[in-house]
């Protein structure tokens, strides 16, 4: 009985913390993999960076209204836009292998109230200044490569307050 | 002459006393300074932010007055919004609407806050003119850059909504420290013919009249034009810079100008 014990105690140590720690890996860290199904992504800048201003971000307020003013009071806050459908992992590899910034706030705020024109139905936006870059990706999978591109909108800290307004 | 002495000893106790305690009071405020010329339409507000550093709560504050106005104004609200942190002070906003009576322009060089209903103290607030324009021919089409981080340019598309076809000539601001430069309208000269309905797109620069320079900016372009050989001017809505982008280098900067 004593002789299983230490058996199953074996087994364990031997196979599976291996297995364990390999399911603990970083993602796209494939150098060692045995069996595991992650892919790796190869990031290629073809142009960039070239500063596009004043790009649409996010509405502030909800819905449109006729409003002669608009206050403002949180942090205002930019960032990483990737097109052409990319996923999160896609997204994940253009950041961090052309060291792009994730976001970009604002350092000291208080509230402001900005003007708008009451005779029209407005909303308060929030667009920013963005270095823009054009990039290959390569998604190897099992030796199977598959190739996208985007458009990688990297925030800065120029942040604009707009008032929008349906025409 | 004991009397006297006694007399004289009590009036200074008294100013000491009263001196302190206004001090106590009021604490240490100061204010960024503007450079703005703000030209609204008849029946709008004036929307006006006055960004102030405290090393108080200001919980005493019971109102405020523009002194050199107080005659014109129709109506005045404000807040006392409370900001950020910024090393051993406080950031609030005193954000202001106000509307003038039949005036039809007024300067602001000064704000008044009055501690506890007794205690007044003006301060300093860089300059803003304030006026009403009653024709308004430009209005800004889809969206309006109402507040920008800093004085780099402006940028708008306007449609022509009046019922005639204008040649303009000129776009200017009327700020102390800011004119405008490289004025561009559809990427041509300021020089343009615009017809009734027309949408065109505006753009210019802002350069620095003098090495002096304000914290903050309110810019209304003036279109100086020609209708029928006539010469007139029209404004398009105002814009502010730099209250949106209050940097470290900012705030440090106001708080040495007191």
């Amino acid at each position: 009985m004593k002789n299983l014990h230490l058996f199953f105690l074996f087994f364990i140590l031997v196979f599976i913390s291996p297995i364990s720690s390999l399911a603990q890996k970083p993602q796209g860290d494939d150098s060692d993999c045995i069996v595991c199904g992650e892919a790796t992504y190869k990031v290629t800048k073809i142009s960039g960076p070239s500063l596009v201003t004043e790009k649409f971000q996010t509405y502030l307020t909800s819905a449109w209204a006729y409003s002669d003013r608009y206050v403002w009071s949180e942090t205002t806050t930019t960032t990483l836009q990737i097109t052409g459908g990319a996923t999160f992992d896609i997204t994940e590899a253009i950041k961090n292998q052309l060291n792009l910034s994730w976001s970009k706030s604002k350092s000291y705020s208080v509230a402001i109230q900005i003007p708008a024109d009451k005779n029209k139905y407005s909303k308060l936006g929030l667009f920013g200044d963005f270095n823009k870059y054009y990039v290959k990706v390569v998604k190897d999978k099992f030796g199977q490569e598959t190739t996208s591109h985007h458009d990688a909108y990297e925030p800065t800290s120029t942040h604009y307050l707009k008032v929008v307004y349906k025409n | 002459m004991i009397k006297k002495s006694f007399l004289i000893f009590c009036t200074l106790v008294s100013f000491l006393i009263l001196g302190c305690q206004s001090e106590h009071i009021k604490g240490f405020i100061v204010f960024g300074k503007w450079d703005g010329v703000y030209v609204a339409k008849k029946d709008d507000p004036f929307v006006l932010n006055f960004i102030l550093l405290s090393d108080s709560p200001l919980t005493n504050v019971t109102s405020i007055d523009f002194p050199e106005i107080s005659h014109a104004i129709e109506d005045m609200q404000y807040d006392l919004i409370k900001g950020d942190k910024y090393k051993d002070f406080q950031l609030f906003n005193i954000a202001v609407n106000l509307r003038l009576k039949e005036t039809n322009s007024a300067t602001l060089s000064k704000i008044t806050l009055i501690f506890d209903q007794k205690y007044k103290e003006t301060f300093p607030i860089g300059q803003i003119k304030l006026a009403v324009d009653e024709k308004g021919i430009f209005t800004p089409q889809n969206e309006y850059v109402t507040a920008y981080p800093n004085t780099q340019f402006f940028q708008a598309k306007l449609k022509n909504i009046s019922k005639h076809t204008i040649q303009i000539k000129r776009v200017t601001v009327e700020n102390t420290y800011l004119q405008t430069k490289d004025v561009k309208i559809n990427d041509k000269s300021e020089k343009q013919s615009v017809s009734p309905n027309e949408t065109i797109n505006m753009y210019f620069t802002l350069a620095e009249k003098t090495e002096q320079n304000a914290h903050f900016y309110i810019i209304t372009p003036k279109i100086e034009y020609e209708l029928a050989g006539e010469a007139s001017s029209t404004y398009i809505d105002p814009v502010f810079y730099g209250v949106t982008n209050l940097t470290k280098e900012k705030l440090d900067d106001i708080l040495k100008q007191n």
